[in-house]
């Protein structure tokens, strides 16, 4: 077996001539976390489903354990959950209702069932499995949703916003508990938030209208962007004046250069007009800087400066 | 800011596609099949059977009565009444019009011809509207066979006047022959003396007792003339024949009056006889000539009498017994009397079965497609067919026990008839749960938002119980629309109970019910699970 679970092929995907997916290929390697992002209508649910065997695609190929599907056999179920952004538990059933039927839904035996349930609880901190689902709150909601998707033991675990709307306490426990399964699963997530794609993504891919724009490795999207838009500096003098006269000297040897008040940002490479240049010049100047602070570009910026170059260049 | 809440609600209502297609198809559906299933409004053209064992004009006019009317259909069917009836309990026919032999001989002889109706009584309304339609046949007939009577009787009121003309005639003449007897006995009572009066005294003593005789007779006529007198008197008589009775009793009052005055005639003469001081007649040939008149006269008399006695109107054709009632119509109803509980009591149980048992897949699938629990499950290896039957089953339990509830209720509040086995009816009320709930399933598995849910239950349930027959008769609607009304399992339903309830069948008699209903179950199973896997979410 590859190391790649899923491989989507040059998926394409229309509904009623509105092409939501078009020539899309991704690759998701075992025991990552994979982020699709892109903003509403970009065909990340669309993909989802397509993942999830509910949806047929027009054209193109899904390998999911090296198996080509197009409607999921009952056995690549039992190995794929999902956890959807709406709630959808049964609110009438208490948590362990919700969850016990899920694991019988999933083909867990009865005696399996208890302890897993009891763990799962202890895991996501579910409280009082008797209570009923309507009476929780959206935090507690979305644990018991992630606990019955894990109930059945699956190797893939696809996640549709579901670090949105939720208390920070949640977020903390999912976030830190998608981090220990990765060890074990693979899971497939999408986001708005591309600051919790950066933390948690391995891989990341960026749909845009049906297309995907840009997928990799999220550590090697930041260095290549880092590489090509530099790094931040920002530099702050005792007033102004100093700031506007290193300023004036330095502008012509970076790539970009802005005055806040009495603080420099700088955008700088890390060729020959790298730090040490800048610093060169001040000390020459006979000035000092106050304060010095290096800031790494991030994958939010990265996108932000993607969707300005109008998704055409990093 | 009403206009803009207003303007959000209708962005709202309006931003549902399938509810505004539906909401515009679902008044074309109801006007269109109401329109098409009621405009005629009246319960007629029945089919019904004719048979005739009788043969006769007053027969055939029970027959032209009945197919005059517009309420029977007169169908061909062998004469066999067995065999009709089967038919008439089977609800293939609405009525049986049987007319035995000897209908039109009791009308001939002045006795009430009955005829039997047999009506089916499984359907209220259709049974109501043809019990009071036997009143039209009964006039139309009734038209025909008065006028036959008052025709014989307008013959025999002419022949008797004839004869009552011709007595008349004879006592004109015995009045004559006695003006003549009067002269002829003065000649002789000029004559007493060249008469030899013993002989005279024995003649005379003739003559008074050949006169009393013929006074013996004339009242005997008299009597007779003054009993018809009595008896055309105490009839009771409508319309034209009260101008023939009033006629026929001032020709018979003046009959009479005239033989009161020749009674009288005779008492002078024998008066006169009596008082006769009869001296010595000697006349033989005058004598002879008197016993010839008073000869003439008795036989005048008898003539009379004959023609008198001949006059034979048959009076017992007016008599009130039976002109009350010349023809009676002897009503059956098929399945014994009904109320109209026990009619609509089959089609209360259906709907509200049927209502419930759609009613609740179609809330329980829409509200778990709206919380995405369907689209989670669907996620899951569960197949469609564990999830249909897991949501069937469960409906099932739940139909059956509302079912139970409601007839329960039905037979200990209204004493709702059940001639046939309760069992059965539970059996079919059962079955028609089960189709209610599988096109609930499919219907919900169509259905996108509980906004349409509420548009297209309506649509199916209020036509069902329209055009199902569970409270407007098949007899009400076009033909076609008795086709039309086969879309739904109520009408079978309906069908069904209405047999084992009011016409006490057993389950086998009503098979097509069963596999109709069986069929309304498995088919929408068959498309449920096909729809399912193709639901968008």
């Amino acid at each position: 077996m590859t190391s790649e679970v899923v491989q989507i092929v040059g998926v394409s995907k229309k509904f009623k001539g509105v092409v939501a997916l078009n020539d899309v290929s991704i690759s998701v390697k075992k025991n990552t976390i994979f982020g699709l992002l892109g903003s509403n209508g970009a065909g990340k649910t669309t993909l989802l489903h397509i993942l999830s065997g509910l949806l047929s695609y027009s054209q193109g190929d899904v390998y999911i354990f090296d198996e080509k599907t197009k409607k999921h056999s009952k056995s690549l179920k039992r190995r794929i959950a999902i956890v959807p952004q709406k709630i959808s538990l049964y609110e009438e059933l208490t948590i362990k209702e919700n969850i016990h039927f899920f694991g019988k839904a999933y083909g867990i035996k009865r005696k399996e069932l208890k302890d897993k349930i009891q763990m799962w609880a202890d895991i996501l901190q579910l409280g009082d499995l008797k209570r009923k689902v309507k009476f929780l709150s959206g935090g507690y909601q979305r644990r018991v949703s992630i606990a019955v998707a894990l109930i059945g033991d699956p190797e893939i675990i696809i996640l549709d916003e579901a670090l949105v709307g939720i208390d920070l306490e949640t977020k903390r426990i999912i976030t830190n508990l998608l981090i220990e399964l990765k060890e074990t699963k693979t899971i497939i997530l999408t986001t708005h938030s591309i600051h919790d794609a950066e933390i948690l993504c391995d891989d990341i891919c960026f749909l845009h209208r049906g297309v995907k724009i840009m997928d990799g490795s999220t550590k090697d999207i930041i260095y290549r962007y880092a590489s090509r838009q530099g790094n931040k500096v920002n530099l702050t003098f005792d007033d102004f004046k100093i700031a506007e006269k290193i300023m004036i000297l330095i502008q012509d040897s970076v790539k970009e250069v802005t005055r806040e008040g009495n603080v420099l940002h700088v955008r700088i490479f890390s060729d020959r007009y790298g730090l040490s240049y800048i610093l060169d010049i001040i000390r020459n100047a006979k000035e000092r800087y106050k304060d010095i602070e290096i800031k790494k570009p991030g994958l939010e910026e990265v996108i932000f400066r993607f969707m300005q170059s109008d998704y055409t260049n990093i | 800011m009403l206009f803009t809440v207003l303007l959000k609600e209708a962005k709202q209502l309006f931003s549902d596609k399938g509810f505004l297609l539906i909401a515009l198809i679902e008044p074309i559906i109801f006007i269109v099949m109401f329109g098409s299933s009621f405009q005629g409004g009246d319960i007629n053209h029945l089919d019904t059977v004719v048979i005739d064992e009788d043969h006769t004009n007053f027969s055939s006019y029970v027959v032209d009565a009945t197919e005059k009317s517009e309420y029977f259909d007169i169908v061909p069917s062998s004469n066999s009444l067995e065999d009709n009836l089967v038919k008439l309990r089977n609800s293939e026919i609405r009525a049986i019009l049987f007319i035995p032999a000897g209908f039109g001989e009791n009308l001939d002889n002045s006795i009430t011809g009955e005829i039997d109706m047999y009506l089916d009584s499984s359907n209220f309304l259709t049974y109501n509207s043809l019990s009071g339609a036997k009143a039209e046949i009964i006039g139309e007939t009734l038209k025909n066979v008065t006028s036959d009577i008052m025709d014989d009787v307008e013959r025999e009121k002419k022949e008797g006047k004839e004869k009552i003309d011709k007595v008349k005639n004879i006592f004109d003449e015995v009045e004559f022959e006695s003006d003549i007897l009067d002269i002829e006995l003065d000649d002789l009572k000029k004559q007493t003396d060249e008469f030899n009066v013993s002989e005279l005294q024995d003649f005379v003593d003739e003559t008074k007792d050949s006169l009393r005789e013929k006074q013996d007779c004339l009242d005997n006529a008299k009597n007779t003339l003054e009993l018809i007198t009595s008896e055309v008197d105490n009839l009771v008589v409508y319309g034209e024949s009260i101008e023939l009775k009033l006629t026929i009793l001032a020709q018979l009052s003046a009959i009479i009056e005239n033989f009161n005055n020749l009674s009288e005639e005779l008492e002078d003469i024998l008066d006169e006889i009596n008082n006769l001081n009869i001296p010595d007649i000697e006349d033989d040939n005058l004598s002879e000539k008197i016993e010839q008149r008073l000869d003439k006269i008795k036989n005048l008399f008898e003539d009379a009498n004959t023609i008198a006695k001949d006059i034979n109107i048959d009076f017992e054709k007016l008599e009130q017994k039976f002109l009350s009632e010349p023809v009676k119509l002897n009503e059956t109803p098929s399945f014994g009397p009904i109320k109209y509980f026990d009619y609509i009591g089959p089609g209360i149980l259906s709907l509200i079965v049927f209502f419930v048992s759609l009613m609740a897949p179609v809330l329980n699938v829409i509200s778990e497609k709206e919380k995405n629990t369907l689209y989670r499950l669907s996620t899951t290896p569960v197949s469609s067919v564990t999830i249909f039957f897991g949501k069937f089953i469960l409906f099932i339990i739940f139909g059956f026990f509302e079912m139970i509830y409601t007839l329960f209720l039905a037979i200990f509040l209204y004493s709702l008839r059940i001639t046939g086995s309760v069992y059965d009816v539970i059996i079919v009320l059962f079955l028609l749960s089960c189709s209610a709930i599988s096109i609930g399933l499919f219907i919900s598995s169509k259905v996108k938002s509980m906004q349409q849910a509420l548009v297209v239950v309506p649509l199916i349930v209020i036509p069902s119980f329209l055009i199902s027959h569970s409270f407007f008769p098949p007899d009400i609607m076009p033909d076609f629309m008795n086709h039309v009304s086969k879309i739904t399992p109520m009408t079978f339903s309906n069908h069904a109970l209405n047999s084992i309830m009011i016409k006490g069948f057993a389950l086998s008699d009503i098979m097509v019910d069963i596999y109709a209903l069986l069929a309304f179950t498995i088919v929408p199973i068959i498309l449920f699970i096909w729809s399912y896997k193709r639901i968008k979410y």
